[in-house]
């Protein structure tokens, strides 16, 4: 049911649940992983002027979505990596739109009643409502 | 993380019948149970403009049809040899699925993004969006295919 399953990730080492999960269903349906980071850039004319500045951190990415998809290499999961630049909920609604992604599994955190509107920030909440396809928040 | 028990709560919509079908392919995906749950929301209106015993009368219709229709949902789990329960509660809808969720040990929550009160013109119904933001486990939000672009 699912076989084109999209995981964003920042450079933390929290996407561990998020991770298992994709890589049991991709197992499942003989699906394939994508790992996506977004490098979140300040100015819309960063691949003009700050381009240098950014590739550094896309190396970094790289480096990361490297490590994370050997693991799933490791466990017979095909994976492809991307590093896009944009903010980062629009770029992983964008992306998951363009390949035709199955699911989006994400990270995510359980809201405090007490301080409601701190979560409505967040890139989970977001791409939840904004993307087209099923989206899976592990917590 | 292991997924041993699925809940799918279900308002009867299309949208929330794809949702549960979906929860019992990954039911059988990861061998877990699938609990399957209604809750009717009391009317604020019932007890206001009617005799007291006219609302729990009415509820306990409710209750009663809401079973029977929990019942015939997802014949094909027999033969998926999936172990699927089924439950009616009385509450508000969110807090009664997080409820049930943190009672039950539910590994994840499976649910429409609009179901019955779900305003189409919305990016995500009002009950998907709390149990989203609320829920103590992973929560896969499934969207009705007409709404897709």
């Amino acid at each position: 049911m699912f076989k084109n399953i999209l995981v964003p990730v920042d450079l933390t080492d929290t996407h561990q649940p998020a991770l298992e999960i994709a890589a049991r269903l991709a197992q499942a349906n003989d699906g394939e992983v994508t790992l996506l980071h977004v490098v979140e850039v300040i100015s819309e004319v960063w691949a003009t002027e700050d381009r240098e500045f950014y590739t550094r951190f896309e190396q970094t990415a790289r480096d990361h979505l490297a490590r994370l998809g050997h693991a799933l290499e490791a466990r017979g999961v095909p994976r492809r990596e991307e590093v896009v630049f944009g903010h980062r909920a629009p770029e992983i609604v964008r992306y998951a739109g363009e390949i035709g992604v199955d699911l989006i599994v994400l990270k995510s955190h359980r809201i405090d009643l007490e301080h409601p509107a701190a979560g409505w920030g967040t890139v989970s909440y977001k791409v939840g409502i904004l993307a087209q396809c099923p989206v899976l928040l592990v917590k | 993380m292991d997924i041993r028990h699925i809940l799918a709560p279900t308002d009867f919509s299309d949208s929330s019948k794809k949702a549960i079908s979906d929860a019992l392919d990954l039911a059988q995906t990861f061998g877990a149970t699938l609990s399957l749950l209604h809750v009717l929301e009391p009317s604020p209106y019932l007890g206001e403009f009617t005799l007291p015993t006219m609302g729990e009368e009415l509820l306990g219709d409710l209750e009663r049809q809401a079973s029977t229709a929990l019942a015939q949902l997802l014949p094909e789990a027999q033969q998926a040899k999936i172990e699927v329960t089924r439950a009616v509660a009385i509450g508000s809808p969110s807090q009664t699925i997080v409820e049930t969720a943190e009672a039950e040990h539910v590994d994840l929550i499976v649910m429409a993004t609009h179901g019955r009160t779900g305003l189409s013109h919305l990016l995500i119904g009002s009950v998907a969006e709390r149990v989203v933001r609320t829920a103590p486990c992973p929560v896969l939000t499934i969207r009705p295919p007409a709404e897709k672009a």
